[in-house]
């Protein structure tokens, strides 16, 4: 059976709106890199140490010895930090046009204007336009990017910044401590709700430039949040790093949900470390698509540290040429009454690999804990390869884990029964895909919905025609 | 001389090997020299999950004569087809007239050097891959004896052969070892046990491998209860011919630490295996399992059934690797794993893995853990039933499924005896 691609391996929004930084460093990373970061954004002291400590962690830590292949990823041969212009835009006006240009292409005024709270939208290493609507203002819940809550809201910041993972958790936390710029910083009051989504878009543009973003998000008692990120980055010959790191703190009661889909270039080493803390009765909900990258590690993570919390990961994966989506979920259940459920689609075409890689840990006390992971893996090709390994422990015997999977090619009997109906094989394979993926499409907010379909289709037709 | 000695000094080996194995072939010979040197070189096996170091097998003076201890007892006497092994020595071995003159061979494999050499030569380490691992080197080296057994084309042996390796209290090192060959279009019913005496600790490495040739079928039952000091590194491996099959039925239960592995190559168009894995750990037993399928031809198909029961401080690990490479269209495999806990202190991990570089195919796993049913024990209590009975009515009720499919009755009554030894203890 002759498969179309499902996305092809033109990248869509591969353009390319020359280099507009202003501030560039040299590549390489040395103690001189790190301390002038925190020079140029003029941190405290506390931030310079935390920095410098981070680095000597990164030096220390091995490369992981297992996952995806990262050799030709070589650390000298990247620019740690990029300021795109000299200050912050405050309005839309003050936003350099060809960063303005870039924003137009992927949608961003309509859907900030229509829906969006506020878009914080990351340009190279720092958030270049950010506002905020006037109503999220008024219910005291801040949303900035990260350097300017630092200078802004001190004593918030310092109490959790770090504290969900710290630098020594592994060599890319400990990376991106030493180098972290930018990024989103979300906080909600005690009992507040948030019926309209976050919204950041980041972007890689310079080429080797790495990214490191660092997202902190507090969800106080009883409160609900929904945060959203998307990626998209132009092409560039040569590999391009992206490593963030995502502190979420969901305390009693409290909601969380953080929406990522990611469409890294085909160059893209994305190695990003994500964990929530879930307490008392809190909800922790990760969605993630990962379609984009030339490497991506990711494991979004939800330790379950109250009674009665909950975590989701809903995540799909598309892997194709050269590519390997290396992702998963943890769920770490340390209380007593506590739930988690995963649901993972993967999808490889034309030699991708796609790798579902999750631990589901019961501990000692987490008495009528109970799990349901379920992964589903649909290869489109005879090049493309697949792995599931899913990690369970338990030690407690009154949880009760499941887990599935399958690895499946499209059914010959589904592509007959709609060829036979007058469909081509190019749309019915299209429409086994969309069916396979809708899980994950549905639980999408509107304008990610639409988007994530333009795409699909965009390319698959691309592919075809 | 004692293992410390063996291990630190290649020489000591090589003069041990002469020693012991005086009067074999040089081919022979030579595989023990290399594998005991394959031994001595290997640092321990790297286990996650599994930490080698902190055991300190090398202390286990492995390479001592048995000494005279109380003989074994066991119930095998219903066994028509069997040979039994004590401490490597043949005690006892039957096999009807009729099989024997078919050409069936059942010896003890030191036998079997002199009376089907070429069959030993050309399939002794065939399947398993000794030099890559410490304890099969150390198997593949000093094997003391174990089973031989050969069924020629075209025949059907349909009495189970119970064969039977067991260890008396005075032997530290137990490397029983087994080499079953079903040639093209036969068919033969197995069963082995794997004994020992409790006593001081001891270091046991066995070594399995089946070779079903085209179209040959091959049921293998395996129900292993070696002592509590017994520290356990347990290898299994099969090879499956064109449209050849064969069926795995394993019962552990036995061993303080149990490294297990029993892996099915499928690199013949057709070949299907199947395994069920029956595992019980109680006390502070250690129990690392590992079940892989690796398909490699096209139209091969496996099925691996696990279910454990864990209780006190015991600790499992089972680890099921479906793995499938190009060119192995139209693989079907799949793998199901459940664990029951009976016990806060206990810990269950699994790894139901599937690799997958073949897109025709159709692969699957499912894998889960639990308690028992607290509204069923409430249930059967209230019928009168007391609670260490209710549970056993629910253990009872979770392995039947996989224990009641096991063909052998000799070897399905064994496991259930097991079971309930395993729930009184």
């Amino acid at each position: 059976m002759a498969t179309k691609p499902f996305v092809s391996d033109e990248y869509q929004y591969g353009f390319n709106d020359g280099d507009v930084g202003v501030l560039k460093f040299q590549r390489g990373l040395t103690r001189t890199t790190v301390e002038n970061i925190s020079r140029i954004k003029q941190e405290p002291p506390w931030m310079l140490d935390f920095r410098l400590h981070a680095l000597d962690v990164f030096w220390k830590k091995p490369m992981p010895g297992w996952g995806a292949n990262l050799k030709p990823l070589n650390f000298d041969d990247i620019v740690y930090y990029v300021k795109p212009s000299e200050n912050q835009g405050r309005t839309w006006e003050d936003v350099p046009q060809a960063i303005k240009d870039t924003f137009e292409r992927l949608g961003i005024p309509e859907a900030e204007r229509k829906f969006l709270a506020g878009v914080s939208a990351q340009y190279e290493s720092e958030v270049v336009y950010h506002s905020i609507r006037r109503d999220l203002q008024e219910k005291g819940i801040i949303f900035t990017d990260t350097d300017s809550a630092l200078r802004e809201y001190p004593e918030i910041f310092r109490e959790y910044f770090g504290t969900i993972i710290p630098p020594e958790d592994n060599k890319f936390a400990a990376l991106n401590s030493a180098v972290w710029s930018g990024g989103s910083f979300v906080y909600i009051p005690k009992g507040v709700k948030t019926d309209i989504p976050l919204q950041a878009y980041f972007r890689i543009n310079s080429e080797n430039m790495g990214q490191f973003e660092r997202t902190l998000i507090i969800a106080e008692d009883d409160s609900f949040g929904h945060y959203v990120e998307g990626c998209t980055a132009p092409i560039y010959a040569s590999e391009s790093l992206h490593s963030a790191v995502v502190e979420i703190i969901v305390k009693d009661n409290a909601r969380m949900r953080y929406t990522t889909v990611q469409n890294w270039a085909p160059n893209v080493y994305n190695l990003v470390t994500k964990r929530a803390v879930a307490y008392q009765n809190a909800t922790m909900e990760w969605v993630d698509g990962n379609i984009g990258s030339k490497v991506t590690m990711k494991y979004p993570a939800v330790y379950l540290l109250g009674e009665g919390a909950k975590g989701m990961v809903l995540s799909i994966a598309v892997s194709g040429k050269g590519q390997h989506q290396d992702t998963g979920a943890k769920m770490i259940h340390a209380a007593p009454n506590t739930t988690s459920t995963v649901l993972s689609k993967s999808i490889s075409q034309h030699g991708g690999k796609t790798t579902y890689r999750g631990l589901v840990h019961f501990a000692k006390n987490a008495d009528a804990a109970k799990s349901n992971v379920k992964c589903d893996t649909l290869l489109l090709d005879d090049l493309s390869t697949s792995d599931t390994i899913p990690y369970s422990e338990v030690e407690n015997a009154n949880a009760e884990m499941e887990h599935e999977a399958t690895v499946t090619r499209v059914s010959e009997e589904a592509l007959f029964y709609l060829t036979s109906r007058g469909l081509s094989e190019e749309e019915a394979t299209r429409m086994i895909v969309m069916g396979f993926i809708e899980p994950f499409t549905r639980e999408l907010p509107m304008e990610f919905a639409v988007e994530m379909n333009r795409l699909i289709k965009f390319e698959m037709e691309g592919a075809i025609g | 001389m004692n293992s410390v000695t063996a291990q630190k000094n290649p020489a000591d080996v090589r003069h041990l090997l002469e020693q012991r194995f005086r009067d074999e072939p040089l081919w022979l010979a030579a595989r023990r020299r290399e594998l005991a040197e394959a031994y001595v070189e290997h640092p321990l096996p790297p286990r996650q999950r599994t930490p080698l170091k902190n055991r300190k097998l090398e202390q286990i003076p492995i390479f001592d004569a048995p000494a005279s201890a109380a003989p074994l007892t066991w119930r095998d006497a219903g066994d028509e087809a069997h040979l039994r092994l004590v401490d490597g020595v043949e005690e006892s071995r039957h096999l009807p007239a009729t099989l024997t003159e078919q050409g069936v061979l059942l010896l003890s494999l030191a036998e079997a050097i002199r009376i089907a050499p070429q069959l030993v030569e050309q399939y002794l380490g065939s399947v398993i891959d000794e030099r890559s691992d410490k304890f099969q080197a150390l198997n593949g080296a000093f094997w003391q004896n174990g089973l031989f057994l050969y069924v020629p084309p075209r025949t059907e042996v349909t009495l189970p052969i119970a064969v039977t390796h067991a260890a008396t209290a005075g032997l530290a090192g137990f490397f029983p070892r087994t080499l079953i060959i079903a040639d093209r279009q036969s068919r033969v019913v197995v069963s082995e046990r794997y004994l020992s005496a409790p006593g001081e600790r001891s270091l046991v490495s066995a070594a399995t491998e089946i070779i079903a040739l085209d179209g040959a079928s091959v049921q293998y039952g395996s129900i292993q209860q070696l002592a509590p000091s017994a520290e356990t590194f347990s290898r299994r491996a099969g090879r499956v011919g064109r449209d050849a099959r064969i069926d795995w039925n394993i019962g552990e239960f036995g061993g303080g630490l149990l490294v297990a592995e029993h892996q099915t190559i499928l690199d013949q168009p057709g070949g299907q295996t199947s395994s069920l894995t029956v595992f019980f750990g109680g006390h502070h037993q250690h129990q690392d399992y590992t079940a892989e399928s690796r398909h490699v031809a096209p139209h091969t198909g496996s099925n691996m059934v696990a279910r454990g029961v864990m209780k006190d401080h015991a600790r499992s690990v089972f680890t099921g690797v479906t793995d499938i490479k190009p060119g192995a269209v139209g693989t079907d495999g799949r793998q199901k794993e459940q664990t029951l806990m009976l016990s806060p202190h206990a810990r269950a991990d699994a790894i139901p893995s599937l690799l997958i570089e073949e897109r025709d195919v159709y692969a699957a796993h499912s894998a889960s853990a639990g308690p028992a049913d607290r509204s069923a024990i409430f249930y059967l209590m209230g019928r009168g039933i007391p609670e260490t009975e209710a549970i056993r009515l629910i253990v009872h009720g979770f392995l039947a499924p996989v224990i009641d499919s096991i063909p052998l009755q000799s070897l399905r009554d064994e496991v259930w005896e097991a079971v309930e030894r395993k729930i009184r203890g």
